[in-house]
């Protein structure tokens, strides 16, 4: 799962694969803004037949969390 | 420069001084066209027509004055959808006034601000009942709450709960039986008729008042200026004043037929599924569709060719010859095709994006505004795009620039009738905002060219605008991250260089570190992360720290003790220390 959503985060930032790691977070680290963000997930959304509640994400800053999240779900 | 090559005519709506006139006119102009058209999971989409819109908006207006809804405030809180938009016009024309809310508020302010702008009924999507029923105990002025796209059974407690569907059949049956008279007069455009709250100049939440006649005078002066084609395709919040009156108020008047994105995370999608002409966006949108036009270009191992192809096809573009649409038709693809006009407000707009833009093929129209104005002063004009400007004044409006420099930028003032009757309950802010001869001060810094286009070069205040044109004001922040995070002695909220997102910059209590025998900077900010986290998690995304820096002394100040802001910023951009 995490090379899986590491794969599509490449797809918004502009860093080396092995910089992004689980700990790496989306703000701090990637500098990603709020609209990559919220793009992001509707790609994962769509790529795995999930939904991922815009409210839950109040609680994901790392990539860690994000994968938890999804497994959780998938 | 000739006016009569620049401006549109319109004589039809030239004596239009209500909303409602607007939806006369799509309705007599373009009955059967489809004026909404949206996403409805996974029952696919549903449409309306401007007649059938009319319809619903008459049979609410009916509905809500034989309730006794006259005069009364109204709030709408839920997402883009048709029914927002009918509730809205329903309210402004001849009802109450109506309190657009964002829905993605935390809850404390969602209900701070009912409560403030005295609200009695509150029209709710299924998505954001939660929300309303957390703050409704805190919200004792509400009586009714209306259910918007649900027919759920939701426990209101001692609030009447009605529903959309069941106020717009009796509102028909009301008109039915007594025709016009069940309608109530919409021949009063200088009343209050709208509330938006909005960060405003000077930082602190206020809501803008605005009236029929405000509004107005923004949709008639876009309209010599702008007119939209058949499709476009909505992405911003319904309840900004941008999206509302300069997009689909606009749209109306053109008879779009306007696709509602249901959330931002489908933007992209939609965009493509629907394949609208046109949208109206923030920067941050606009870096987003260039990075995805890009990329494409990048996975097709296709940069030589397509810089090449750009150089022939802009060539060709200055002796009059334009083959863009199809020269990039495979990258425009990925957009749906069609897209060929953005509208572009809200915030700083990069040059580079937009000269992207234009060589593909789309031509980004920026503009200006502030809630304030209803919002638009300012919007470059389909007769003439002029770079690095934010548009040519709207002819509804008038500017002026106070004390400019020796090159011509001072802040920007507005008169006209665009400008908001004032801040609701707050006669002080409204008189700090006015010159004494009545001027609207806007707080940004810039210049008028001599054919009446507006450039901007900064702002006045310390408010931070954000590339997806959300305000943040940094003291707002300061102070409750201070609340959240007792042992914060002094903190300051700046944006990065590039805006994307908000930083702060801590001195911890030393006494209550050195209890802690936390010492260096490393220790004290692992430290700090999870309070940080805890303080993200309460405060909307575009509120949210991204990083924070500790730093080791307290921040300089002036004789009143206030931190001086400025030094931060002009020692940050050198990379010093920032506590000297």
């Amino acid at each position: 799962m995490f090379e899986r959503i590491r794969e599509v985060l490449l797809e918004y930032v502009d860093v080396e694969k092995e910089d992004i790691t689980p700990d790496t977070r989306f703000l701090a680290d990637l500098k990603m803004n709020s609209l990559d963000i919220m793009t992001m997930i509707g790609q994962l959304e769509d790529e795995m037949d999930i939904i991922i509640e815009t409210e839950d994400l109040n609680s994901i800053f790392t990539i860690r969390q994000l994968v938890d999240y999804i497994e959780e779900r998938v | 420069m000739d006016l009569s090559k620049l401006y549109i005519p319109t004589e039809d709506v030239e004596n239009f001084n209500v909303l409602y006139q607007i939806v006369e006119h799509a309705t007599k102009k373009y009955p059967d066209k489809t004026a909404y058209c949206q996403p409805e999971g996974r029952n696919g989409d549903s449409e309306i027509s401007f007649s059938e819109l009319r319809s619903n908006i008459d049979a609410l207006r009916a509905s809500l004055f034989s309730r006794g809804f006259k005069n009364k405030h109204i709030a709408i809180l839920g997402e883009s959808s048709y029914q927002w938009m009918t509730v809205y016009l329903a309210v402004v024309s001849g009802v109450g006034v109506a309190v657009p809310m964002d829905k993605e508020n935390p809850v404390q302010t969602v209900g701070k601000q009912l409560d403030h702008s005295d609200v009695e009924c509150v029209f709710c999507s299924a998505r954001c009942v939660k929300k309303l029923q957390s703050v409704l105990p805190f919200c004792p002025k509400i009586k009714t709450v209306v259910l918007m796209r649900t027919d759920l059974e939701v426990d209101m407690g001692e609030v009447e709960t009605l529903y959309f569907d069941a106020l717009i059949g009796e509102g028909k049956a009301l008109i039915k039986e007594n025709g016009s008279a069940a309608l109530p007069e919409t021949n009063d455009p200088d009343l209050l008729r709208v509330i938006i709250y909005t960060s405003g100049t000077t930082g602190a939440n206020k809501g803008v008042m605005l009236s029929n006649r405000n509004i107005m005078g923004t949709l008639r002066g876009c309209a010599r200026l702008l007119h939209y084609p058949k499709t476009s395709i909505s992405v911003l919040p319904i309840n900004h004043s941008y999206e509302l009156h300069a997009h689909l108020m606009s749209s109306m008047y053109c008879g779009t037929t306007v696709f509602m994105n249901d959330d931002l995370k489908h933007m992209l999608k939609n965009i493509e599924r629907f394949a609208p002409e046109m949208s109206c966006m923030v920067p941050m949108m606009l870096d987003l569709i260039v990075r995805k036009i890009k990329k494409q270009i990048a996975d097709g191992g296709k940069e030589k060719k397509f810089a090449a192809t750009a150089k022939i096809s802009n060539a060709l573009l200055k002796v009059g010859v334009d083959l863009r649409r199809r020269l990039f038709a495979p990258v425009l693809a990925v957009l749906g095709g069609n897209l060929r006009m953005i509208i572009c407000g809200g915030a700083a707009l990069s040059q580079e994006t937009a000269d992207f833009l234009r060589t593909v093929g789309i031509t980004v129209y920026n503009g200006y505004g502030i809630t304030e104005c209803s919002p638009v002063a300012a919007v470059n004009p389909l007769a003439k795009v002029r770079r690095f400007s934010v548009g040519h004044l709207l002819p509804t409006m008038t500017a002026r620039i106070a004390d400019p420099d020796e090159n011509g930028n001072g802040e920007i003032q507005l008169f006209g009738e665009n400008v908001m009757l004032g801040y609701y309950k707050a006669p002080l802010d409204t008189k700090q905002v006015f010159t004494e001869d009545g001027w609207f001060r806007t707080g940004d810094i810039g210049h008028i060219d001599k054919f009446n286009y507006l450039y901007i070069n900064g702002r006045l205040k310390n408010l931070i605008i954000l590339p997806n044109g959300k305000n943040v004001c940094p003291e707002e922040i300061e102070v409750a991250l201070k609340k959240k995070i007792p042992y914060i002695k002094e903190c300051v909220v700046v944006a990065d260089e590039s805006n994307t997102g908000i930083y702060a910059l801590v001195y911890p209590d030393p006494e209550q570190m050195r209890d802690l025998q936390l010492e260096t900077p490393g220790e004290i900010k692992a430290y700090m992360e999870n309070d940080v986290q805890a303080f993200n998690r309460d405060m909307p995304g575009f509120k949210r720290i991204a990083d924070f820096e500790i730093v080791s002394q307290e921040f300089a100040k002036n004789t009143t003790h206030k931190i001086q802001r400025f030094k931060i910023a002009a020692v940050r951009k050198k990379e010093e220390p920032v506590n000297v």
